[in-house]
């Protein structure tokens, strides 16, 4: 599990976008594995999962359930499998009232649970999450974050993270991949990073006041 | 009156932002302005004296396609629609003005915006084309007065219209297709779609007895002539009564219905 | 297709959720045409013909016209609104989903509601087949359905070139309306009854003649035409391929700047 951060306008998104094999990069090969996404897009998309945290891919007017049962038939997932790993989001995720309420009158904790259960209804091999906690009150995010260390510890699903929110790179990963202005400026553990720039000043300083910091230093703002 | 006005403003500064979508504009204008007058050249070819002169149909025509934002009946409004189906109404209900005078210069000003940006060059345009194909000046300096007047009252009267739709809109949930239904309606019955004097006598009866065409019909036959000055004089009369009544109506629909709001979502 | 039939019925849920609205919709799409219907039949009435074509002809184009439009706003609505899904981002869910891009473009929306428009489109088509002074014969009547396939891949086609467009720019897509909605309105009448220059675009640039002009001469054996008449409705299918290219670089050039 890793998480790209940087700040706004760095490249995160447009890596992102690369990887999940919607946009072609002008110079330079991205290979995931083994094939490389944007000229096999569909044989390399069944793989992964894409949650983009501020579009919903769930149709707005019906249940997610109904979303769910069409997705299969997007994906071809054969029938036990689908059932299996319905039945595994649902409890995980604990979206079992919801599923059968149209999307439209869920609030955005409950849909976002149910937009992550619709990205992995394929058991993907790579999850992308992009900003996949935005809005979301406190619980919502501690369910969101609970469920994707799990998916990872239990399934071996790799996650990439692509977020603002330190906290939920604190909760969820240990390695970080910073970019910015088109390079790769960090790619390493977190900790590191807090020892590095929080001793100086103070030892207790905010994971957003060391990243700050860690930007100055580098010279990207 | 100074927060109408401002909000005259506002909206008039937002309109005037799309630029590229008015050019687009005025090219359709422009085209179906030109289509309509080729069909009904066809048409003439047939050399049958009917309710109109060709010049003046010609005129009509153009004056239907340049003036098209002004009286066009489809006064769906992205914001109040959305304000609508989403409850946020309520918040607009909870500031000092009356929802329904904001919401009246809020179409009002969209109509002048729209048309502002797009009614010029179409008129240039229709003007230098020609002379069997463009528009003609007006009959007489009376009628183009009358002219005037009675575009004017007729925007303002069918945004009073509109005003009525918009309260039905309370009563139930989702209701773009209401609008749809009702400027198909008025649009014929103003003599958007032909022009009235074509129509057979018993339709021709219809229409004069209901208020839509006085938006259309009546201002643009003035200018041409086919409608007498002193006809055009009583007519004025006849729009301001309709515009009464349908205020009228309007604001008594607007205050009952919104006890009975449907809030959605939230 | 069994993917795509699904698509359907998920948006008829969809459409369905609001009943009243889809009511209305319904006939609303349907009273619109309605009226410039009415508008066509009070002038035909009133002129007796148009440029030599009787009322029967011109409602046999109409027909002809209107059906083509209606259905592929029906099944191509997701072409008409993609401006808006490159817009929204939605373009981009589409290309991480292991589908034809395409087939999922058509996808995501069927317009149930557009159904009145439908019957009404049949009706209007019946009614200028049966009183149309055509001795029909086999190949006759291939050509009329060629006329019909032909309408419907023109407009189909055009829709087509509309989404395409919205890889470059998402701005004053209201003109292409000029060639949907327009045409459709246009072809409602031979081409030929238009000035010379305007006829000649719209049938050399964008062939609504090769449906409703020149095999419609055949049919009505008008100036002793030629069989092979009969045939030009074909020529769509060479637009429906020029635009479906247009389609597949304005997607390559989406992928590689992401705009």
């Amino acid at each position: 599990m890793s998480a790209t951060y940087g700040p706004n306008g760095a490249g995160k998104s447009t890596t992102t976008k690369i990887m999940c094999g919607i946009l072609n990069p002008t110079s330079g090969e991205c290979i995931i594995n083994g094939k490389v996404p944007y000229k096999q897009r569909k044989d390399y998309v069944k793989d992964i999962g894409v949650v983009f945290g501020q579009r919903s891919q769930l149709w707005w007017d019906v249940p997610p359930d109904d979303s769910f049962y069409l997705l299969r038939d997007i994906y071809k997932i054969p029938k036990s499998n689908f059932e299996e790993t319905r039945e595994m989001l649902i409890e995980k995720l604990n979206i079992g009232e919801i599923v059968n309420v149209p999307t439209r009158q869920l609030s955005l904790g409950q849909r976002m649970r149910c937009e992550i259960a619709a990205s992995l209804i394929h058991m993907p091999k790579i999850l992308f999450l992009d900003e996949p906690t935005i809005g979301l009150d406190a619980v919502s995010k501690i369910t969101v974050r609970k469920f994707i260390k799990e998916l990872n510890e239990q399934y071996g699903t790799t996650v990439l993270l692509t977020t603002h929110d330190m906290q939920d790179i604190e909760a969820l990963t240990n390695r970080i991949i910073l970019i910015g202005k088109g390079k790769l400026l960090y790619d390493g553990a977190l900790t590191d990073v807090r020892k590095k720039y929080s001793s100086k000043s103070n030892e207790t300083s905010s994971i957003d006041e060391v990243i700050a910091k860690m930007y100055t230093d580098m010279k990207i703002e | 009156m100074k927060a109408y006005l401002s909000f005259l403003k506002l909206r008039l500064n937002v309109g005037l932002q799309y630029r590229f979508a008015a050019i687009a504009g005025i090219l359709t204008q422009f085209f179906f302005g030109v289509m309509y007058l080729f069909i009904y050249e066809a048409y003439y070819r047939a050399n049958i004296s009917i309710g109109m002169e060709w010049q003046a149909l010609v005129s009509y025509l153009w004056l239907n396609q340049i003036f098209f934002y002004l009286t066009y009946f489809n006064l769906i409004d992205g914001d109040i629609y959305d304000s609508i189906v989403t409850g946020q109404v309520s918040y607009e209900l909870v500031r000092p003005l009356s929802v329904y005078w904001l919401w009246y210069v809020k179409l009002l000003a969209k109509k002048i915006a729209g048309a502002a940006l797009r009614f010029l060059p179409v008129l240039v345009v229709a003007m230098l084309l020609p002379s069997k194909y463009a528009l003609q000046a007006p009959v007489s300096v009376a009628a183009f007065l009358l002219f005037l007047v009675t575009l004017f009252l007729g925007v303002i009267l069918s945004i009073c219209i509109g005003m009525i739709i918009y309260g039905f809109m309370f009563y139930t949930t989702s209701s773009r297709g209401l609008f749809s239904i009702y400027t198909a309606i008025a649009d014929f019955l103003a003599g958007g779609t032909i022009p009235i004097v074509f129509m057979p006598p018993l339709l021709q009866k219809i229409c004069y007895a209901l208020p839509f065409r006085l938006t259309i019909d009546l201002p643009f036959r003035l200018y041409v002539g086919n409608i007498s000055v002193e006809e055009g004089v009583v007519s004025v009369v006849k729009q301001v009564v309709w515009i009464a009544i349908t205020m009228v109506l309007g604001l008594v629909l607007m205050k009952h219905s919104q006890k009975k709001l449907v809030v959605q979502g939230g | 297709m069994g993917l795509y039939l699904k698509s359907i019925w998920m948006d008829m849920k969809c459409e369905l959720e609001y009943k009243l609205s889809f009511v209305f919709t319904m006939v609303a799409s349907a009273l619109s045409t309605l009226f410039t219907l009415l508008g066509t039949i009070i002038l035909l009435r009133k002129f007796g013909s148009v440029d030599g074509w009787t009322i029967s002809e011109v409602m046999l184009v109409t027909g002809i016209a209107v059906f083509g439009h209606v259905v592929t706003e029906m099944f191509g609505r997701g072409l008409d609104h993609f401006y808006k899904q490159v817009k929204s981002g939605l373009l981009d869910r589409i290309l991480v989903r292991p589908r034809s891009i395409t087939l999922q473009v058509l996808c995501s929306d069927f317009q149930a509601s557009k159904i009145g428009r439908l019957l009404e489109a049949i009706v209007i088509l019946i009614y200028g087949i049966a009183t149309v002074n055509v001795e029909w014969s086999f190949y006759k009547i291939l050509v009329l359905i060629m006329m019909v396939g032909g309408s419907a891949i023109l407009f189909f086609s055009i829709l087509l070139l509309k989404a395409s467009f919205s890889f470059w720019t998402i701005e004053g897509m209201e003109f292409m309306n000029i060639l949907s909605d327009g045409g459709r309105d246009l072809a409602s009448y031979p081409i030929s009854i238009y000035q010379k220059w305007f006829a000649n675009i719209f049938t050399y640039v964008i062939p609504f003649g090769c449906v409703n002009y020149f095999p419609l001469l055949y049919l009505l054996g008008k100036g002793n035409a030629p069989f092979w008449y009969g045939l030009t409705p074909l020529v769509t299918l060479l637009f429906l391929v020029i635009s479906f290219g247009v389609w597949k670089v304005g997607l390559a050039s989406y992928q590689s700047t992401g705009s």
